[in-house]
């Protein structure tokens, strides 16, 4: 067939119409040949060249005058074009055998396909007329493949978009319900929307508007109806653990839906509608259940209700709030029976004369901490396992300890007593740290531990003190297990707190050094006399829990003069002015003691220093009255008594008259033994010396607390006058509160009292009833 | 069984078979080897031309054979690509009478062969560069058919546009 | 100066080549180059030089002005002919001129064809004259009817290609070519695909003081949203204001130009000023020229120069890439690589500045870094046409001033303004330079 006339535009449509029959598949299954593609290009561009040598295809410049008279070449067998696409897509009709969507799916297909060959076929004019009227601002003029879809839009999609979606969604619903469908239909009708969406204004842009408007909406209103009567539904049959199991499946159904066949943007909007519907909605059946899960110890399910619950992360609060009040409860528990079954012990030792005072006092450092530990151990499991070490978790667990560890039947066994875990930790430490404990009582025990209830605890400078005494007895006496283990547990500390914290500890132990050295320098002077070996110790006074005690206040036996004063000496001549108060209440001697059978080894007796004053005067002379001896050793009286009283009690020196009620008694005389008889070769006789120094000892710790508390709380308080000078009372209290937490819970009250304080000294002075002001 | 040709054919009926390489240059021969063979190239492939005669075919599938692994870029509206001056050898490969000039645009329009066509349209701009309106006529050889007050009007309304 | 542009290039246009009549004297013949001189100078606004030649050109041979026309203008008319054809120089009708539509007339000429000279045409007459010349050689006396190049049939979509090339690379080009026949006029100046390409060639470019403040005022961390600028750099969503016509908004919309550079000549007179001793009661008047240049670039910067030195010196060298700083280079001795770097002279110095065009075509030019320390110079000037048919090519002044910079911390005149006369300044005009790129 001869290419028509290119001048005549009915000839060359018809020329090109029988190609366009087969392109867009009216002749069935037909193939398009070569020739016939080429045909109709070759017809359409003759078509439009002829029209662009005879200045047809340019738009007249002239201003709005014209400007509607496109220009025509393109225009005319555009609009023919435009005439046969609504033709052809109106002849479509539908099997009676085949459903809506079917027929949808069936011809959509292949006239996408026929769209892109036409778009090819008319690429001339795609290339210049529709490209020329674009740029020039016209915005109903499209390339060939856009103008069907369009046409697509409007003769087939618009009049028949309702029964097409609801077929799509009850497919849906069908899939959903197990049934085998034929998902290729759901995804190329759900294609089809997407390339449906075009936007006149910018060919380029992808737009959803179809798919949005007509489809995205309808589908998660009924995905949310359907998800909400199943869940309801399923939840009256089942438990919640089988529920969680249904939701795990039915999100990874949708979520695979979702990827499979529906746009990004939906994913959102879907996940949105099933965390509400099956998640959101039924969270207080899934709380009710975790208390449940707890107590069964159900990681796998806990963990279950934590992912799913976490998918609404705000649902998560009461869950980790359960949590909490469930640790603590469950701490009080334990606790509980810790102290029942210490009074039970106390109840046995006294012979079933309950003393509940002392119960408390009497409970067992290692039992009480390791039962802390215990619980906290049990839980920080739990956060881990089951809850991912979510922060928010961590936290309960993190609040529940710090309550239970201050708080608690054994800390505070009356409402206003000071807590008691700090002192109990502190006894904790000395016991594992003291090389006097058996291996065996020890294992279970250690540093970890102590860092982990250290962590928690409110009265951090409570621990400091009571922790300070038992170092400075184990440094005294020189029973520790291991220097090395001392430091490391120091610098914990001090990471875990402050240098500040640790710094009179630390002070210590560089005492200790200093001592060596000077041990070193005196060993020289010593060595000629009767001392065989001579340890003192050099302890700051403010860095060491003891003070000097005037009772203890004894005459240096003349034989020990020189070693004494050459401390003093020696230690003067480097520093010089500082002042040296001997603590004769510390210490230990170690004596010689010549009263064996003949051809026996002597005695090593241990004796407090008190008692070696008394020993050694019996060199000179074997008895003396008790006010003799009192005259020659020193001390106040009852002092003297106390430590005297262990000599007569195990047979060193004879009393006379007899009895501890004479003992005190001025003319009573002591004689000392010729021979002694023991069993041990080593006597000690200061474990029986009686005194009330542990009370003493006690009340001196709490006093020290409450004095270092004060003056912690008076240098905040005037730091922050200093820089605010005048600030109002609760700001006050505000500011201070915080800055104390790192080592302890300051009461209000003893604010206030420090407060009143420096009013009476002048550091600050009230303006009104409510405001401070700084005097400088 | 040696890879498939597509075979062109010329309006007189005469055939070329090229590498589809070279034939994908025309972006509609590509198109339509494409929408045709949607499985891709199984067998050799007829491309009738019905504009296009064996002369001139042979021309510009000579460019096509030369150019068949440059990659040139899509964008049609890029004012630097449209000012650069015409490659050496496409210049010589232009340099014909002006019948042929014709001839060979005409096809490079038709086939859209874009770089081609591009080459061709810069050939006639150095034609066309630094002449007189008269010199132009001359070229060209075509009359000057405006009156003098055509002339002087149309001068007047759109000379200054030349400045920017 | 007449209402048109002056194309100012770095060769000169050869039109001293005129003594190509032998029958001319010495003298006549010094006459006529001092009389082309002057007008030459005449033509760049500099009055004095060019009244000081006429004299001296009058003074050797009063009938200098016929003698020229007799024997130049006749040969540039010839000249002028022989490039732009049968119309050049031919006496029109203005009122007829007047009365034309353009449009409607380019419209019109929608389906004309291009045709090749007729022997038998007598309207075609002085071609055929060329033709005939141009055949002598081969013995001909009469040519054959030859058809139009075969390339005058490509499809108009293709000539919109190639006129679109010459609209980038030779804007000259595109008008010559347009001019040529009835059909090419509309191919050239009737589509809307080439006022199309010149829209998007020249408003892109433009440095808008709306879209400026709009981007300065963007919070720092977001990026900028190009298509909410307040004028948009896609210029088919500004189309709709002019009636949906290229052309319309090309002719109605202001904008800078970047081919070349903008002048305004100052003439004015100055009393001379007597000898300190001098009893002389006349005083001398002396005409002074100075001018002014101004070179924008589409990134915002421009370049500035006040000097006396004449436009064909100045224009080479005014360049923000101009390493010297100065205009007009001293001469210098090529073999003295030392007198390279001379030290910038104030009077031909090249002051560089931003600057900014609004939507009702007021141009803003603040200079930073100028002739005094303490001052930044802001200058308004207003897009103009030359006689309502040079389109944008003329900037008025609309003020001039300087507000002081703050020269220490606490420098309590920082702000102050000082307002310039520009009384005696003249508007600048825009001259086409065929060396400048929109960025060299």
């Amino acid at each position: 067939m001869p290419f028509p006339v290119a001048s005549d535009l009915n000839a060359t449509w018809s020329f090109i119409q029988p190609g366009l029959e087969f392109i867009l598949g009216a002749q069935g299954d037909q193939g398009v040949t070569p020739k016939m593609y080429m045909n109709c290009y070759t017809a359409v561009y003759n078509y439009c060249v002829n029209k662009s040598r005879h200045g047809a295809t340019a738009t007249s410049i002239a201003a709005s005058s014209d400007s509607n008279s496109y220009s025509l070449a393109g225009a005319e067998i555009y609009a023919k074009l435009d005439v046969y696409l609504t033709q052809f897509i109106r002849a479509l009709k539908k099997e009676p055998s085949e459903t809506f969507l079917e027929f949808y799916v069936r011809k959509w297909t292949r006239f996408t396909i026929g769209a892109g060959y036409m778009n090819n076929v008319f690429d001339y004019m795609n290339r210049y007329w529709v490209q020329k009227e674009r740029s020039d601002g016209r915005r109903d003029v499209f390339d060939v493949n856009t103008l069907s879809l369009i046409k697509w839009r409007s003769e087939m999609f618009n009049n028949n978009s309702d029964t097409l979606i609801s077929e799509v969604l009850d497919l849906i619903e069908m899939q959903r319900n197990n049934e085998i469908v034929d998902t290729s239909l759901i995804s190329t009708a759900i294609k089809s929307l997407v390339f449906l969406g075009i936007d006149v204004q910018d060919l380029k842009k992808p737009n959803l508007v179809v798919y949005i408007s007509y489809f995205e909406k309808n589908f998660l209103e009924k995905t949310g109806e359907y998800y909400s009567r199943e869940s309801s539904q399923y939840l009256q049959e089942h438990n919640v653990v089988d529920y969680m199991k249904k939701c795990e499946a039915r999100l990874a159904e949708e979520i695979s839906r979702s990827n499979n066949y529906l746009e990004d943007h939906t994913k959102k909007h879907l996940l949105d509608i099933l965390n509400k519907v099956l998640i959101e909605d039924h969270a207080n059946e899934m709380y009710s259940q975790f208390l449940t899960l707890l107590e069964q110890n159900e990681t796998d399910h806990i963990q279950r209700m934590y992912k799913l619950l976490y998918r609404l992360p705000a649902t998560l609060g009461p869950l980790a709030d359960t949590l909490e009040q469930y640790i603590k409860e469950q701490a009080d528990k334990a606790i509980e029976k810790v102290k029942l079954a210490s009074e039970s012990q106390a109840e046995a030792k006294v012979d079933g004369k309950p003393t509940k005072k002392s119960a408390a006092g009497a409970v067992d450092p290692k039992s009480y901490i390791n039962t802390l530990i215990a619980i906290y151990n049990q839980y920080n499991e739990v956060v881990h396992q089951a809850f991912n070490k979510d922060t928010r978790f961590i936290k309960s667990l993190d609040n529940a300890c710090r309550h239970f560890m201050n708080k608690n039947s054994i800390a505070i066994p009356t409402p206003k007593a000071k807590c008691k875990t700090p002192e109990l930790l502190a006894r904790y430490a000395d016991s594992f740290l003291r090389g006097t404990s058996k291996e065996v009582d020890t294992v279970d025990m250690n540093p970890e531990n102590l860092m982990i209830v250290f962590k928690y605890l409110n009265d951090k400078d409570a621990f400091e003190e009571y922790y300070r005494r038992s170092l400075a007895k184990r440094l005294i006496n020189g029973n520790s297990k291991s220097e090395e283990l001392e430091e490391s547990i120091i610098q914990r500390l001090q990471e875990e707190n402050s240098i500040e914290y640790t710094s009179k500890m630390t002070k210590m132990f560089s005492d200790m050094k200093a001592s060596e050295d000077l041990k070193a320098n005196i060993k020289d002077h010593v060595s000629e006399s009767i001392v065989k070996d001579f340890n003192p110790l050099i302890l700051a006074q403010s860095m060491w829990p003891f003070t000097h005690m005037e009772d203890y206040d004894l005459n240096v036996a003349p034989e020990l003069q020189a070693p004494f004063e050459k401390v003093v000496e020696i230690y003067g001549a480097k520093h010089n002015g500082r002042q040296l108060k001997w603590l004769w209440n510390h210490g230990r001697a170690e004596l010689r003691a010549n009263l064996s059978k003949k051809g026996k080894a002597p005695f090593v007796f241990t004796v407090s220093n008190l008692q070696m004053m008394i020993l050694i005067a019996f060199n000179k002379k074997s008895t003396y009255t008790f006010s003799e001896l009192h005259e020659i050793v020193g001390a106040a009286r009852h002092t003297f008594e106390s430590h005297l009283l262990p000599f007569t009690k195990y047979k060193l020196l004879d009393q006379s008259p007899p009895g501890p009620e004479n003992t005190g008694n001025a003319d009573t005389t002591f004689t000392i033994v010729e021979e002694y008889k023991s069993k041990k070769l080593k006597v000690n006789f200061t474990s029986v010396i009686k005194n009330n120094e542990a009370k003493q000892e006690e009340d001196d710790a709490n006093k020290e607390i409450d004095e270092t508390r004060r003056n912690y709380l008076s240098a905040c308080i005037v730091r922050i006058m200093k820089s605010r000078k005048t600030v109002k009372h609760n700001e006050l209290i505000n500011e201070v509160l915080p800055q104390t937490l790192s080592r302890f819970h300051a009461k209000i009250i003893d604010i206030k009292r420090v407060i009143d304080q420096l009013i009476e000294k002048q550091y600050i002075q009230r303006i009104d009833n409510n405001t401070y002001e700084y005097l400088s | 069984m040696s890879a498939p040709k597509v075979i062109v054919i010329s309006s007189d009926d005469e055939k070329f078979p090229v590498d589809p390489k070279v034939a994908e240059k025309s972006l509609l021969m590509k198109n339509m080897i494409n929408d045709l063979n949607p499985d891709g190239l199984q067998e050799d492939f007829e491309i009738p031309t019905p504009n296009v005669r064996a002369n001139v075919l042979a021309k510009v599938l000579e460019w096509c054979e030369h150019h068949k692994n440059t990659i040139f870029p899509d964008d049609d509206d890029d004012d630097a690509r449209k000012s650069a001056p015409v490659e050496e050898w496409d210049k010589n490969f232009l340099k014909v009478d002006q019948e042929m000039l014709y001839e060979i645009m005409l096809a490079a329009n038709y086939l859209n062969i874009r770089p081609l066509l591009d080459a061709g349209c810069k050939m006639v701009a150095e034609m066309i560069k630094g002449k007189s309106p008269e010199e132009l006529r001359r070229i060209f050889n075509i009359v000057n058919d405006f009156s003098p007050e055509e002339e002087a009007a149309i001068r007047r309304e759109n000379e200054w546009a030349e400045d920017r | 100066m007449s209402g048109g542009t002056s194309v100012l290039g770095v060769a000169s246009p050869d039109h001293h080549s005129s003594s190509s009549s032998t029958t001319l004297s010495d003298k006549d013949a010094e006459a006529i180059s001092l009389f082309e001189k002057a007008i030459e100078k005449e033509s760049h606004g500099s009055m004095s030089d060019a009244v000081e030649l006429y004299r001296k050109a009058f003074k050797i041979n009063e009938q200098v002005d016929a003698l020229y026309r007799a024997s130049t203008v006749a040969h540039t008319a010839h000249k002028l002919k022989s490039e732009g054809g049968k119309n050049t120089l031919k006496k029109v009708d203005e009122d007829v001129v007047r009365r034309i539509d353009v449009d409607k007339l380019i419209a019109s000429f929608r389906h004309n064809e291009a045709h090749a000279p007729d022997p038998n045409n007598p309207d075609h007459h002085e071609e055929m004259l060329t033709i005939k010349f141009a055949n002598l050689a081969m013995g001909d006396t009469y040519a054959d009817l030859k058809p139009v190049s075969p390339l005058i049939h490509l499809p108009n979509d293709v000539w919109i290609r190639i006129l679109e090339i010459l609209l980038i690379t030779s804007p000259e080009s595109w008008f010559q070519f347009s001019i040529t026949c009835r059909k090419h006029s509309y191919l050239g100046f009737g589509t809307s695909e080439v006022w199309r390409k010149l829209a998007n060639l020249v408003y892109p470019n433009q440095v808008y003081e709306e879209n400026k403040f709009f981007i300065d005022n963007m919070p720092l961390s977001g990026h900028i949203n190009y298509d909410s600028l307040p004028v948009p750099k896609d210029q088919l969503k500004i189309l709709p204001q002019y009636n949906d016509s290229w052309k319309y908004m090309l002719n109605h919309r202001p904008f800078i130009k970047f081919l070349g550079c903008y002048i305004s000549v100052v003439n004015y007179y100055s009393e001379g000023g007597k000898a300190e001793f001098s009893s002389s009661w006349s005083n001398p008047v002396r005409t002074i020229t100075y001018y002014r240049y101004l070179r924008f670039y589409p990134d915002g910067t421009c370049v500035k120069v006040l000097t006396s030195i004449e436009p064909t010196k100045v224009i080479p060298h005014l360049s923000k890439y101009n390493t010297s700083g100065n205009v007009y280079p001293t001469a210098v001795d090529p073999s003295n690589k030392q007198n390279a770097h001379a030290p910038v002279k104030e009077s031909q110095r090249i002051y560089h500045g931003r600057w900014t065009l609004n939507i009702d075509g007021d141009v803003h030019v603040e200079v930073e870094n100028g002739s005094v320390p303490y001052y930044r110079f802001h200058y308004y000037y207003s897009i103009k046409s030359v006689g309502g048919i040079f389109k944008h090519n003329k900037l008025t002044w609309i003020k001039y001033h300087a507000i002081r910079k703050k020269m220490s911390e606490d420098d309590d005149r920082e702000g102050e303004i000082s307002e310039f006369s520009i009384r005696n300044e003249k508007p600048f005009k825009f001259s086409r330079v065929r060396s400048y790129r929109l960025d060299n």
